[in-house]
């Protein structure tokens, strides 16, 4: 009996404090504040309207509560919602993007050089080679006498034309650029004339 | 303390009762003399006590304990409060009410308590697993709350996208009006808004469906 008197506080409920309806539903809902939520049912004992009340907006609260929760779109959005909040969730994704914009550019640094330099010469052989770059400065060495300007098409080693374009002569030769990164693999570069007859031909390599 | 729904003997509703005009003040007691007239044992004083506080303590107790023993739990509680006051434990004789929801919430919790240790020991003996069943679990309970489940699905459904999430941050997700109204971009008024034109709209439902169940009650009588 006396832990129950020792329950009683200073607060002096008001007995006509009607409950309001945001104080209802919360309450029905369990979700009124410990602050408020003595002082209501202390109301809602002597209050029949309150009552009345209170079971119209439980009553629908409730349910909405039941329906919501069985909705696909806010059983996903909630677990979705409540996964990415977590702290260690977000920041570990903040990190893999960090990781992945780093790697995107420090690969495309290291695999391909800004410009390489190549002299070939007709002579047959072993084939020069180079790493693969954006840009391709070949020197074809021994071209024929008479001048350009001459025609230069860069072949895989499928024989699918990678490159082509037109070139002039120089005193140490024909220099050609090849403007596009070639991968690795075996080339050869065809020298013609303006009327299309083939000149020369060499080859090189570009190492992986 | 949770509060749960009422089932109600007959004519079950499946929404919201119209409300009613602001409620009327109530009529203040003389707490001082009312508890000096329980201490003397008056019974005009215990009659106008139990006047004020039976329907709500049977209210509570019903929700949360079922109809089982109901009068005897309520008649428990008046007998708590009626020796608290005659042995002079009320110092303030304004704190009645409050006195009067601690006791009440006591006889929940000890109810509660008896029923888990009778259940428990229960099927110890059976050997069975432990469940406890509430009272709330009962054939017409659950029917008449899976329409109520069915008719908000139903409104629901039947607002934007937009109502939708709100409405499902509100009911499933707990986020306070303060917060929803901040994120979503509304204003309280419209927040209260939709919530009540979803609460009509239940309504709305509920009658209709309430209509067409006394139509084919009528039918098959």
């Amino acid at each position: 009996m006396e832990q129950l008197v020792e329950e009683q506080d200073g607060i002096h409920p008001d007995l006509n404090a009607h409950g309001t309806e945001e104080k209802l539903e919360l309450y029905a809902l369990g979700r009124l504040p410990d602050s408020d939520r003595a002082l209501l049912e202390e109301h809602l004992i002597v209050c029949a309207v309150c009552r009345e009340k209170l079971d119209g907006i439980g009553g629908f609260a409730l349910a909405m509560r039941e329906a919501g929760k069985q909705q696909p779109e806010a059983a996903s959005t909630r677990k979705l919602a409540s996964f990415f909040r977590q702290p260690a969730v977000s920041m570990a994704l903040v990190f893999v993007l960090v990781v992945i914009v780093i790697a995107i550019f420090s690969t495309e640094r290291t695999e391909v050089a800004p410009s390489a330099a190549l002299q070939l010469t007709a002579a047959r052989g072993g084939m020069p080679s180079t790493v693969s770059a954006r840009q391709l400065d070949l020197r074809l060495a021994d071209p024929p006498a008479e001048g350009g300007p001459f025609r230069v098409a860069v072949f895989n080693a499928a024989g699918g034309t990678v490159w082509s374009g037109l070139a002039e002569s120089t005193p140490a030769g024909v220099d050609v650029s090849v403007t596009v990164t070639l991968p690795q693999g075996d080339y050869f570069v065809r020298l013609y004339s303006v009327d299309g007859k083939t000149l020369r031909e060499y080859g090189f390599r570009v190492r992986g | 303390m949770a509060i749960t729904m009422t089932q109600e003997s007959n004519g079950e509703r499946v929404g919201p009762r119209e409300p009613k005009s602001q409620p009327e003040g109530l009529p203040v007691p003389d707490w001082t003399a009312l508890v000096d007239g329980i201490r003397r044992g008056d019974e005009t004083a215990m009659a106008e006590l139990y006047g004020i506080f039976a329907k709500g303590i049977r209210y509570f107790l019903l929700r949360n304990l079922g109809p089982e023993e109901l009068d005897d739990k309520v008649h428990d509680c008046f007998v708590i409060v009626t020796q608290a006051i005659q042995h002079g434990d009320l110092r303030e004789p304004e704190r009645l009410m409050g006195y009067v929801r601690t006791v009440v919430k006591r006889q929940i919790a000890a109810s509660i308590d008896s029923a888990v240790q009778q259940r428990r020991t229960r099927a110890d003996f059976e050997d069975t697993l432990f469940t406890l069943s509430d009272w709330r679990d009962n054939p017409e309970r659950n029917v008449m709350e899976l329409q109520r489940t069915e008719i908000a699905r139903r409104v629901l459904n039947g607002v934007s996208r937009r109502d939708r999430e709100i409405l499902n941050r509100f009911y499933v997700l707990e986020q306070s009006q303060e917060r929803i109204c901040s994120e979503m971009g509304l204003s309280y008024n419209q927040f209260r808004l939709l919530k009540s034109r979803a609460k009509a709209r239940f309504g709305e439902l509920g009658k209709r469906l309430a209509a067409g169940a006394s139509i084919n009650s009528r039918k098959n009588n």
